[in-house]
């Protein structure tokens, strides 16, 4: 006979690890088309030979188009509530982005317009982009409103946190490591057609793994509670200006734009140096792996810390390590051998220290921001802090790749020479790649230390008043009526 | 928490400061480096820019000067080099009639000198007439043998694909008169009989011994039935490419057809394909251009691109060829400069010496 699953008050099948496992594949399914994006500079220049600066200018716009697109997709999704889903209308949506990113990450790699003009290769980039970008959107937005959904529980949201955190992880070091073995041949050059091909099998991987998502997910909350709040209108002036005199929100942004800059716009120097300054790109992502570990080893531990020496605190120790980690990397003999990627190594492993901190911390220091802003204006402001937020991470991660780019080319690097660069060339690449590192871990210490200035004393500070405030006004709000009789 | 992280800190900054004390060159004057043309790295694939890795490697400063193949004008740089007091001399040698002065001019200042010497130019007298003097050379005994290798494992790999008649046999097109074609089969034979594998019955392979040597000349090579061939070999990559031109005449290792390929390998990779198709002629470009995939590239556009032998292998028109090893011989080159600057044992560290010479053998490139 078959096992009944234990129900609920609701009568819904009760939260268990079930629900995790599923919300990890989830984040896993996303990632499996995500991972390809950081190969696509060199699949572009090298392989298709599109200029580079024509790449670098086409980037910025569709990311551009990145940042319109969620926000238009998200409000297509909300205002979508008169039509009845089998499943939910979240979980409709999920299947509907996971079906299109089946090929729709191989979109971005087609091989055969390799000889085309390049206003053709510009419009299939373009259109093969911008066709995963939205379907990636109509998975990954529904995706992340699900936690909410999945249960109202704050303990259960945290397990679901976790668990995305882990499929995350699963899903951004499996490619990590292994696609660098793959993608490129001994002469360190790119192989096209098997991008394409990887692409394709990425995607059926994240197909397969969104559908146990589907069918392994519950949602227990009303989908329309969440939706049909009233949303304040936008006035882009007034929040600029409040997110301007929010000083943890601005020293947060900066520190989150840094840390983007550091994450992606070196990646496609990170992949040049590889290939001609050291010859062995296959041993990048092993490399990239390596300099992950403080990441992992410091999230159990996040918590623990955090709550010992404060978020500030241990996030501007952060980033002073990195920044030493990154002069080190800037003035460490690393030659172009076995011994100068070991010391690589080693820089890379203090520096991802910084980012292991700071990528545990990002969003709680934001919800800070938020109750700073209350604090301070007497209003939270949710809404404009976040979308503002959102924007400028957006801003670094489509700015930096292609500014990345245009400093790359300024140094002499030409795509007609794949992976085998001048050697002047390669050595431009090794210092542009620290420099690109330490640019970031500045920017993260000007945004944590100098700018973000919500200590440990200060957010207790902060925390005490605003809970007195908001006990104050309950007992208004209980008065009221009474005065009213 | 804060004595650790003061501690850390402390740690950091100091390997910090100790990584800066490990930067910078061991030679306080620059090494000149005397190349026979222009003596400027622009193409990757070039020994120019092996050095300026293995330098790099050795923390060697060195400076690059160009003769630009006029031999007087190489042997006034030498002289000037020594002159100026330079830490070593490094000459790729144009003319062997100089080999001699320019090792006496620097002798007299105690100045080492060390020769590349690729085209077997340097006398060994010369070498051995001064004790800081060595000369690295790219091992011709070595050609046929790394041919050979390259042959057999090509075969090892492709024989389902390459024995088109399924006799068990590779037949061959030498193009190459056979002298280094012979050495290279009598290796792939050699190496092809200690392999234990079946392929469609037949327990040993071999590649038929001689089938028959074309003549150099394109329109012979255009007569030739190029279906009967499972395999081309050639001398220099210059002859691949006339092949190859054939072959693309017949629709043969286009993207036309994928049937119609017939692999070629050959020796070299000295040729630039630019300059190759420009001496075609224009009437010539439509075939040569598939020489590499570029099949809508602008005449114009190739003057800024670099495109030599590899380009041509990398792009699957010739199955391999075997080539001078630049990063091997630039980095005995580096290593032996380091050496006597640091007055140590000059080829200490050093694989591949015979006497006062390093030989370095050929290597196989491939797709």
């Amino acid at each position: 006979m078959k096992k009944q699953p234990k129900l609920d008050a609701n009568g819904k099948r009760a939260f268990s690890i079930r629900d995790c496992l599923a919300y990890a594949a989830g984040d896993f399914g996303c990632n499996m088309s995500f991972a390809l994006k950081g190969t696509m500079a060199i699949f572009w220049t090298q392989f298709m030979r599109m200029d580079s600066i024509l790449y670098a200018a086409l980037l910025i716009i569709v990311q551009v188009w990145d940042a319109i697109n969620d926000p238009l997709i998200g409000s297509i999704i909300d205002n979508d509530r008169k039509r009845k889903y089998k499943r939910g209308k979240f979980l409709a949506y999920i299947w509907f982005g996971s079906l299109g990113l089946l090929v729709a990450g191989a979109l971005c790699f087609i091989p055969w317009v390799k000889d085309a003009q390049p206003v053709i290769k510009a419009i299939v980039f373009v259109s093969g982009y911008i066709l995963w970008d939205a379907f990636y959107t109509i998975a990954n937005v529904p995706y992340g409103s699900l936690l909410s959904l999945i249960s109202n529980d704050p303990a259960d949201r945290a397990s679901l946190s976790a668990w995305r955190s882990i499929g995350s992880m699963i899903g951004n070091m499996v490619p990590m490591v292994v696609l660098p073995m793959l993608i490129y041949d001994s002469n360190n050059n790119i192989l096209g057609e098997r991008v394409f091909l990887i692409a394709l099998i990425m995607g059926v991987a994240g197909f397969i793994a969104f559908q146990f998502m589907i069918r392994n997910t519950t949602i227990r909350v009303d989908e329309n509670v969440n939706v049909g709040e009233k949303q304040e209108k936008f006035n882009v002036f007034k929040a600029i200006v409040n997110f301007i005199k929010n000083r943890p929100a601005v020293g947060a942004t900066v520190a989150a734009m840094g840390m983007f800059i550091g994450m992606q716009a070196a990646t496609t120097a990170v992949t040049v140096m590889f290939q001609s300054y050291f010859k062995n790109v296959a041993v990048s992502g092993l490399v990239s792996m390596f300099a992950m570990i403080p990441i992992v080893a410091f999230t159990p531990l996040a918590r623990k810390l955090v709550v010992k020496f404060g978020k500030k605190e241990l996030s501007v120790v952060g980033a002073i390590c990195s920044m030493i980690a990154c002069t080190l990397m800037l003035v460490a003999p690393i030659t172009p051998d076995g011994k100068g990627i070991a010391i690589y190594i080693v820089c890379q492993l203090i520096n991802s220290l910084s980012t292991g901190i700071y990528s545990t911390v990002s969003w709680s220091m934001m919800g800070d921001a938020i109750d700073y802003n209350e604090w301070k204006f007497g209003a939270r402001e949710e809404g404009t802090v976040y979308s503002l937020h959102s924007f400028f991470r957006k801003l670094a991660q489509g700015i930096g790749p292609s500014m990345a780019l245009v400093i790359m080319v300024a140094l002499g690097y030409s795509e007609i020479n794949g992976g085998n660069q001048l050697f002047s060339v390669a050595l431009n690449m090794r210092y542009l790649v620290a420099g690109l590192y330490l640019f970031a871990a500045i920017m993260q210490f000007i945004g944590l230390a100098l700018i973000y200035n919500l200590d440990k004393k200060t957010l207790a500070q902060m925390n005490h008043e605003l809970s007195e405030r908001h006990s104050e006004s309950v007992a208004v709000a209980q008065e009221s009526p009474a005065s009213e009789e | 928490m804060k004595r650790i992280v003061s501690i850390v800190l402390a740690v950091l900054f100091s390997l910090s400061v100790f990584a800066l004390v490990g930067c910078g060159n061991i030679n306080d004057a620059d090494v000149v480096i005397l190349w026979k043309d222009e003596g400027v790295a622009t193409n990757p694939n070039s020994l120019i820019n092996s050095m300026d890795r293995a330098m790099y490697i050795e923390k060697v400063g060195y400076t690059h000067m160009g003769a630009k193949g006029n031999a007087d004008e190489q042997l006034k740089q030498a002289k000037e080099a020594v002159e100026s007091g330079c830490a070593a001399l490094v000459v790729e040698l144009i003319n062997p009639l100089h080999a001699q002065e320019i090792v006496e001019s620097a002798k007299a200042k105690e100045i080492p000198v060390v020769f590349i010497d690729t085209l077997q130019l340097v006398p060994d007298a010369v070498v051995a007439s001064y004790d800081k003097c060595a000369v690295v050379r790219a091992d011709l005994t070595t050609v046929a043998d790394a041919k050979g290798e390259l042959i057999a494992d090509y075969i090892k790999a492709n024989f389902k694909k390459l024995d088109k008649n399924e006799d068990g046999k590779i037949t061959y097109l030498a193009h190459d008169l056979g002298v280094i074609s012979t050495g290279a089969v009598k290796k792939a034979n050699e190496l092809l009989a200690t392999e234990d594998y079946a392929v469609k019955g037949a327990d040993k392979k071999e590649i038929n011994t001689t089938v028959e040597a074309a003549d150099v000349s394109i329109t012979d090579l255009l007569k030739i039935d190029f279906t009967q061939y499972e395999l081309i070999l050639t001398a220099t990559d210059y002859d691949a490419f006339t092949v190859l031109q054939a072959l693309q005449a017949k629709d043969y290792n286009t993207d036309k057809l994928t049937t119609h390929f017939v692999p070629v390998i050959t020796v070299g990779d000295s040729v630039d394909y630019k300059a190759y198709v420009v001496e075609q002629g224009k009437e010539n470009y439509e075939n040569n251009k598939y020489l590499v995939d570029l099949t809508v590239v602008d005449e114009a556009d190739l003057d800024e691109m670099i495109y030599t032998t590899r380009n041509v292998v990398g792009a699957g028109r010739l199955a391999g060829t075997v080539i001078a090893d630049d990063d091997a011989i630039a980095g005995a080159v580096a290593k032996i400069v380091r050496n006597m600057i640091k007055e140590k044992d000059m080829f200490d560290g050093i694989e591949g010496v015979d006497g006062k010479t390093v030989k370095i053998r050929y290597i196989a490139l491939t797709e």
